[in-house]
């Protein structure tokens, strides 16, 4: 594989991976010993850690334009000052307090799994580790609710339901390397999505610390009619207004039957309009995805049924053991209607043997330069969308590999999940087309009345796009946001709201002081 | 840059190229740490372990002694050995740099 040439980001130097450098804002100095010991008297001392060999692992998330600065021998942000692992809630909200009174500003970290730069430290914070608030999950078999730490990884939280014979549903490709308080951070979605919901659907209660060190608790209540729904003012909030300590989710019993079928279908149109009547008609399969063209050609090769039918749709049909099968009779209906074949399961199957796994450190590691974009768009847009989208992106350099599916989708629209791959190339050049392929991808979906994220979040990466997602609505976030947190302490800089005064800028990114 | 040995490693290719890969791996084995493990902390992932030796192995790392305390903090990573998706040994070859470390 070809190494990517010497880094040269815009707007000038960086410093080195690793070697601290007098006043370099990168490499910031680690929190004043007097600090160390006031907080050490809240969680003990061997959960505060200022040593270098522990604080570089806070330095990137799976933001992948970190990945390309790392690999180029480079920090995406700065390292935080400290990273303190508190053990429950009550020391999370003493460190909070603390970190009030002293104006010491906080990011929240769970897997660090996010892949827009959520957890990356921008200037002077503390990293606070939540994954020892990791017990439970306690299941309450009467309500089909499931309660459990915020920092609960989220393979061992489905295991542990799956064992009583329960699950949330809620089944990211990330769930291996995601923590339960992660999923709600960031507004994610599962792989489940359209029979559980999004997990904004799924959670039902929080525990939270506020930026003062109060504690909110919102209660797992069915449904309530005492104004705004608090839930959904902190799910995706990316700990900018408190810090999630306990979460607790519906769950449901694990579905009797599941069936997974593959159909060919005569192409991407064709398959976005079997999605929408499928959803339309009130159907709910498991597992909803369709591919378009360019990726459905590399996971069909040989199979016969898709000779003049190159766009696949895979369908899992689960729950009960009659209504699955009716919905499955009534899905095949709708499909064949729209010109689908059924066809060899194996694509399915290669599927599931691998749904949790990442593919891109190979390309990554191997000096390529792959993203992922999740937008949202309405079934009139969508075709639209596509279209445009595969042009545009094209246009933007030859060699790219770009490629969509569509795996979360309501009876309204779908998330268009795109992925891209530029080969390897003079980092500077290469940093240039990606961010032309974000901007466009980002602005074509506005255009077209879309949103600019369905479950990936904002972080910093995103934040140049959401006056353009939520006009004067960002405006009424950062209200919020200053309401809530006068002293920007909770994850400053990031959901597009106001950075701290001594925040850098994102390396590539825009919208943040460089 | 990074796998690009500066200070003289005895790692061969194939080891800087597994904890190149690793380094850019999200940690898919990182469920099999036991929730009950000391620490739970990101430094101890097998990922982030494989970022910090490739950063010793440049060169790149301050001369103190927490990175050497890090390096050989190995039981989380030690327990995700049999998910590794691409069969590495990652605990051996970090505690092959960390042997490296002041030497």
């Amino acid at each position: 594989m070809t190494e990517p040439d010497s880094f040269v980001p815009p707007g000038g130097q960086l410093a080195d991976l690793g070697v601290p450098r007098a006043g370099d804002p990168r490499q910031p100095e680690v929190l004043a010993p007097a600090r160390v010991a006031e907080v050490a008297a809240i969680v003990g001392a061997g959960h505060v850690h200022t040593g270098w060999g522990v604080r570089q692992a806070y330095g990137r998330d799976r933001l992948p334009l970190a990945t390309f600065a790392v690999r180029a021998g480079r920090w995406p942000g700065t390292l935080p000052v400290a990273v303190i692992s508190p053990a429950d809630h009550d020391e999370v909200a003493s460190v909070v307090g603390w970190a009030s009174r002293a104006g010491i500003a906080l990011v929240p970290w769970g897997a660090g799994s996010g892949v827009l730069g959520g957890a990356i430290p921008l200037g002077g914070e503390v990293v606070l580790d939540l994954k020892r608030l990791n017990r439970g999950p306690v299941i309450d078999t009467d309500n089909h609710l499931a309660r459990c730490g915020a920092g609960l990884n989220g393979a061992q939280f489905e295991t542990a339901l799956a064992e009583a014979g329960y699950t949330a549903g809620h089944l990211p490709q990330s769930m291996h390397m995601s923590t339960v308080g992660g999923w709600v951070a960031c507004r994610g979605a599962g792989q489940a999505s359209s029979r559980y919901g999004k997990i904004e659907d799924i959670v039902r209660g929080l525990k939270l610390v506020l930026p003062d060190g109060e504690t909110l608790e919102i209660r797992p209540i069915a449904r309530r009619a005492t104004g705004p729904d608090l839930l959904q003012l902190f799910i995706g909030a990316e700990g900018t207004l408190g810090l999630i300590t306990e979460v607790t989710l519906r769950i449901w019993r694990k579905p009797e039957r599941e069936q997974a079928r593959v159909f060919a279908l005569p192409g991407t149109a064709a398959g976005l309009a079997t999605l929408r009547d499928l959803m339309q008609a009130e159907l709910r399969p498991a597992v909803t995805r369709l591919y378009d063209e360019v990726e459905s050609a590399p996971r069909t090769q040989g199979l016969a049924a898709f000779d003049g039918r190159p766009a696949m749709l895979m369908l899992v049909f689960a729950g009960p053991e009659r209504l699955a099968r009716i919905e499955e009779e009534m899905a095949v209906e709708i499909i064949e209607g729209h010109g689908g074949v059924a066809a060899d399961v194996a694509p399915y199957h290669e599927w599931i043997g691998h749904r949790y796994v990442s593919f891109s450190p190979k390309w990554q590691a191997g000096g390529y330069y792959m993203d992922t974009i999740e937008v949202t768009a309405s079934w009139s847009a969508l075709p639209e969308l596509h279209r445009r989208l595969d042009q545009a992106v094209r246009a933007i350099h030859p060699d790219v590999h770009f490629g969509t599916h569509w795996s979360h989708v309501y009876p309204d629209g779908a998330c268009q999940y795109m992925t891209f791959r530029l080969p390897p190339m003079a980092a500077d050049l290469a940093l240039g087309l990606h961010a032309r392929i974000w901007d466009t991808v980002q602005l074509l979906t506005l255009e077209l009345g879309g949103s600019i994220s369905h479950h990936h979040g904002v972080g910093v990466f995103r934040s140049r796009w959401m006056k353009g997602e939520l006009g004067r609505g960002l405006d009424l976030l950062q209200t919020i946001k200053d309401a809530v947190d006068p002293g920007n302490l909770l994850n400053p800089g990031k959901l597009g709201l106001r950075p701290r005064p001594e925040a850098i800028g994102l390396i590539g990114a825009t919208g943040l002081k460089s | 840059m990074m796998g690009q040995p500066s200070t003289g490693t005895a790692l061969g290719a194939e080891a800087l190229a597994a904890l190149r890969t690793c380094a850019f791996c999200p940690n898919p084995c990182r469920s099999r740490i036991p929730a009950d493990l000391a620490g739970q902390l990101e430094s101890q992932t097998p990922s982030a372990l494989a970022l910090l030796a490739l950063t010793v192995v440049a060169g790149l790392a301050p001369a103190e002694a927490s990175v050497r305390a890090t390096l050989e903090d190995l039981a989380a990573a030690r327990a995700c050995r049999s998910a590794c998706v691409y069969d590495f040994d990652i605990p051996a070859l970090v505690l092959a740099v960390a042997a490296e470390v002041g030497r």
